[in-house]
């Protein structure tokens, strides 16, 4: 008998509890071969919070935009490849892989209102909540673009090949690369390649608007494909959507970084 | 599946002389979570929690109504033994209370104090000592002197000290009446870490002032208002979106 156990009626109680720890959804894991990278950089929030459950629901934050930043990533990708290559699969599963940047979307949106609640972040910790939030919401808007980019995709590959889809290609790739850039600077805290992003921008509203007058040309040339050309030009506008998005989220990464307010002609921070 | 309350109150009623502090409170406890009682001063949330291992009886005007179950026993019955009752349910005070005896003397006074003499070993003693210390990360720091007086340790070694010296009982319920309060920021950021690395083998209540650290540390909360339970739900419900009018009204700041 244990020492001092003499009370009849206090049995001890027994048997392991279950931890009520927060349930960590699991949704993706990046396949998409163009976008493998190395393993995931989080950057690190300053120095280690003495609260451990803190830090970890920060840098959980952080996982998650990222993971949905690369699945919008590989959702533009497959939309624009779905498109080049005529391929329907690429175009559904763009379709299909929106859901998971909703349910990322919403997962951090739970979270951040739940870091707010329970630990009153402040400085750079507040900062971030935001900053995860508002970007979240940025990325879910590129992923709808990619979709609706996927849908017109599917109505001109069903018709028979549209050789000027290849001009889109170009647009394609320097959104997706501004996107790429924009989520990386966000996740890893560099401030050089989120000031840098506006820039690029112009270059793909430039490349755009050389694009829209192609279309209107190649639609007083061939009348007959007019519809195929119409929708082409939605596609680019997706496009060029998308790099407004990559825009906000560079924005949302400099605020984080900086405290700065960049949006509309705010005034830039200086990089050391 | 829902896990039975290690403490579960039933219509429990408490007077001050003729004071009702406590009105037909009913609530179920948890085990392995901890449970935030909240509320304006004088609601009755210390009240409660000092109903758990019989305290308040030390007022001499005290008469209770309702039942207390804790572990299966009323603990209000008669022929509860009071000292096999602290026993089982621990508690923490608001400014840390080590006896004014060594470190070593403070952990296992609650052993000994249970134990007649002939059973007590020297070194499962010195176990015991080694393992409550190290469970609340003290041990690094005072191994090299437990001899000395526990009260000449900084506020928040006494704090875990008085965490420590419970847990060679082997209590199941663990009581904790504004621990952090005497404490600075970074001593409370500590014993709020330590009491979440333990709360999976007890029953945790603590009482707190601290709408921060209710949100922070707690899982489950309770809001009192004037001897009543308004609402009992978890602590991400409570703060986000109270049911209760009142408790909204606390909880922002505008009542209370």
């Amino acid at each position: 008998m244990p020492a001092g156990d003499f009370s009849p009626f206090f049995c001890n109680v027994q048997g392991k509890r279950a931890e009520p720890g927060p349930s960590k959804l699991t949704i993706l894991s990046p396949d998409s071969p163009p976008f493998k990278e190395g393993p995931l950089t989080i950057m690190s929030t300053q120095s280690r919070h003495i609260l451990g459950v803190f830090e970890e629901s920060l840098s959980h934050l952080n996982s998650n935009i990222l993971r949905m930043g690369r699945q919008a990533q590989a959702n533009l990708d497959h939309a624009i490849r779905g498109l080049l290559e005529r391929n329907i699969d690429l175009c559904n599963r763009t379709v299909a892989d929106d859901e998971i940047v909703d349910e990322l979307e919403k997962q951090i949106d739970r979270e951040g209102i739940e870091l707010i609640m329970k630990f009153s972040p402040v400085a750079r910790d507040l900062r971030r909540v935001i900053s995860t939030m508002k970007a979240a919401s940025a990325i879910e808007r590129i992923s709808d673009h990619a979709v609706s980019l996927a849908r017109r995709a599917r109505l001109i590959i069903a018709n028979p090949a549209l050789p000027e889809s290849e001009l889109l290609r170009v647009l394609g790739d320097l959104a997706a690369a501004m996107l790429k850039d924009a989520v990386s600077s966000f996740c890893e805290g560099n401030l050089e390649a989120a000031l840098m992003i506006q820039g690029r921008d112009t270059e793909l509203d430039a490349a755009y608007r050389e694009f829209n007058k192609a279309m209107v040309l190649r639609i007083t040339q061939d009348p007959a494909r007019a519809q195929d050309y119409v929708d082409l030009l939605f596609c680019a506008r997706f496009i060029e959507r998308i790099g407004d998005q990559s825009v906000n989220v560079s924005e949302d990464a400099v605020y984080l970084l900086t405290a700065r307010d960049i949006r509309h002609g705010g005034e830039r921070p200086e990089v050391k | 599946m829902e896990q039975a309350p290690s403490v579960d109150v039933r219509d429990f009623s408490l007077w001050y002389g003729n004071f009702q502090a406590l009105l037909s409170v009913s609530a179920a406890f948890k085990p392995g979570i901890i449970t935030g009682l909240i509320g304006p001063s004088g609601c009755g949330k210390t009240t409660l929690l000092r109903s758990f291992n019989r305290i308040n009886e030390r007022y001499g005007n005290v008469k209770t109504t309702g039942n207390i179950t804790i572990l299966g026993k009323n603990i209000l019955d008669t022929d509860v033994s009071i000292a096999s009752l602290r026993k089982r349910v621990g508690m923490v005070f608001q400014r840390p209370n080590p006896l004014p005896i060594s470190i070593y003397e403070n952990i296992v006074f609650g052993v000994k104090s249970h134990t007649p003499g002939r059973e007590r070993k020297r070194s499962a003693m010195d176990q015991m000592v080694e393992s409550a210390l190290r469970e609340v990360s003290l041990w690094d720091s005072v191994k090299d002197d437990l001899q000395r007086k526990a009260t000449e340790l900084t506020l928040e070694q006494q704090q875990k000290l008085c965490i420590a010296r419970l847990l060679p009982l082997k209590p199941d319920i663990i009581l904790m009446d504004e621990p952090c309060s005497a404490l600075d920021a970074n001593g409370i950021e500590r014993i709020e870490e330590l009491i979440t690395e333990l709360k999976s083998r007890f029953t945790i209540i603590m009482v707190t002032h601290n709408m921060a650290q209710a949100r922070r540390a707690s899982d489950e909360c309770i809001f009192m208002l004037m001897g009543e339970i308004v609402e009992h739900c978890p602590t991400k419900e409570m703060f986000f979106n109270p049911k209760n009018e009142k408790t909204a009204m606390y909880i922002e700041g505008r009542y209370g």
